[in-house]
């Protein structure tokens, strides 16, 4: 479980995030939504560690946090593998099981033909993969995810939602997802926080699924060949 | 209008051998000089070519060129390692950047001749100053591209990096360093250009060997096409080095760089995982 207790936090003496407190229970995908450059970010960043608050209380139980970033933050001088085993190496899991895991991964998201592919030779639906595929092996139980399909259009934005779901329902992840669509929002989110604006405090807290009925996906999960044909359709946009 | 149009086809046609015609102008310009002036104030090129080969023959050449050569390398080489580290430590701790900034400033304000001057008074071996100078002038080049380099690093990835509580001996290879390579190399260049002028100073004014030597003994006695030689040579080593040792280099530490938006990279060489290794690629 992650509790954010009243966490109050300023930067350069501008009040951000105002007594915020939120619970992620495991399992549970929680959406924060919130007006642009309202702190939803330094909110993620300190549930992630990054960020000290100045005061507010940050307790995380979960074994293991990953994060993916609004822009895919890829290593510019790695190809898709190495960006993919970046957080596994970080972890100190050996060459081989690396290959072993980011190829799997690799192949469950539709990035197998792109594995030697630079991030520049990658589209931005492709990037935003690779970056999944990096929080994702290193097998946490609580995902961060700031805004990660805000650059792509509908369609495609559709298609990696529909995507991610299946993912943390298969793995039974907890995560935090925090977008400005309040649409992708509702889609998402087993609950949904609303910040208000300036300083960032939450003003509305919403059950969108009652625990146990999991995901804004319907039951049928997509199978790996839909994946993968999905993965030609980014590949040739 | 006609003549105009044929006169950029022409030019756009020549375009490939512009560099080849640059060359020839300046031989030829040179040739029209020689002709004009006392062979012995400036020899023909053809007259330079023969002292050239008669340099080689003697044997002079080979020796000249290889203790020039190690002797920028000796310098160029800790130069760039030492002033890379220091860089580095630097960029990385705001302390000792400002407590090594005025060592490097007053490094880089010394002219090169002031420091020349001093290494002939501290040194008694005749290679230490044509080091020592290269060393002095490499130093502040490749510090300030380090710090430049370090400081510039994308904090989005650091701070990705940070989210997956990367060690920091992997945040030094796989995110600090790679984007230092881009603003070393340049530096580099430019430095590696430098030490090779240095060094053939230092070596006419302290040195009893190298080009410089065999230059100031070409000076004595009044032998200017046997200088010309020495000079050219002198060149083609510093445009060797370049194009043959460091562009390679950089090739090799930068592919990513030369990569274009279609074809990717096997990296690294042999399946490291049968999952690779079953679909039959070099690498991964």
């Amino acid at each position: 479980m992650l509790m954010l207790k009243e966490i109050t936090h300023r930067f350069d003496g501008r009040l951000v995030l105002d007594r915020v407190s939120l619970t992620v229970e495991p399992g549970r995908i929680l959406t924060i939504t919130g007006p642009s450059g309202g702190g939803k970010t330094t909110l993620l960043n300190i549930a992630a560690g990054l960020v000290q608050p100045e005061e507010g209380e940050v307790e995380n139980r979960f074994q293991r946090t990953a994060y993916v970033f609004q822009e895919a933050r890829l290593l510019p001088w790695l190809t898709a593998m190495p960006n993919i085993e970046f957080g596994l190496k970080a972890l100190g899991v050996g060459a081989e099981e690396r290959c072993r895991r980011a190829v799997a991964m690799a192949e469950r998201l539709g990035l197998a033909d792109a594995l030697d592919k630079y991030p520049h030779q990658l589209s931005g639906g492709m990037r935003q993969r690779v970056s999944l595929g990096r929080a994702l092996t290193v097998e946490p139980d609580l995902l961060l995810l700031d805004e990660p399909f805000s650059a792509l259009d509908e369609g495609l934005r559709h298609e990696m939602q529909d995507l991610l779901l299946e993912l943390l329902v298969e793995r039974g992840l907890a995560a935090i997802f925090v977008t400005h669509d309040q649409a992708e929002a509702r889609r998402m989110g087993d609950e949904w926080i609303h910040l208000s604006a300036n300083p960032a405090r939450v003003v509305e807290h919403k059950i969108l699924r009652p625990p146990g009925q999991r995901g804004g996906l319907p039951a049928k999960a997509l199978s790996v060949p839909t994946i993968r044909s999905l993965g030609h359709k980014l590949w040739s946009r | 209008m006609l003549r105009e149009a044929k006169g950029i086809a022409l030019l756009a046609r020549l375009e490939p051998f512009a560099g080849v015609l640059g060359a020839v102008a300046v031989i030829g310009v040179w040739q029209i000089g020689a002709m004009l002036s006392n062979p012995i104030i400036l020899p023909s090129p053809w007259a330079t070519l023969l002292a050239l080969v008669r340099i080689a023959r003697e044997g002079e050449l080979l020796t000249a060129v290889g203790v020039t050569t190690l002797r920028t390398l000796i310098g160029f080489l800790t130069a760039g390692l030492l002033g890379a580290g220091v860089g580095i430590a630097g960029a990385l701790h705001p302390f000792t950047l400002r407590f090594l900034s005025p060592v490097v400033s007053l490094i880089q304000g010394i002219s090169p001749i002031g420091w020349m001057v001093l290494a002939i008074i501290w040194f008694k071996h005749e290679s230490v100053p044509p080091v020592f100078l290269v060393f002095v002038g490499v130093l502040p080049v490749v510090f300030a591209a380090a710090v430049e380099g370090i400081s510039t690093t994308s904090r989005n990835h650091v701070e990705m990096a940070k989210a997956f509580r990367v060690p920091r001996l992997q945040m030094l290879t796989d995110i600090y360093l790679p984007h230092l390579i881009s603003y070393l190399f340049p530096a580099v260049t430019s430095a590696l250009g430098m030490a090779w002028k240095v060094v053939v100073m230092a070596e006419l004014m302290a040195a009893d060997s190298g080009i410089g030597a065999a230059l100031a003994i070409a000076r004595t006695n009044l032998d200017v096409a046997g200088a010309i030689a020495w000079i050219l040579v002198a060149v083609i080593l510093m445009f060797g080095m370049e194009h043959l040792i460091l562009a390679p280099l950089q090739r090799w530490l930068q592919p990513w760089r030369h990569t274009d938006s279609g074809k990717g990279r096997r990296p690294g060489s042999g399946a490291r995982c049968l999952a690779c290794a079953a679909r039959g690629w070099q690498g991964c």
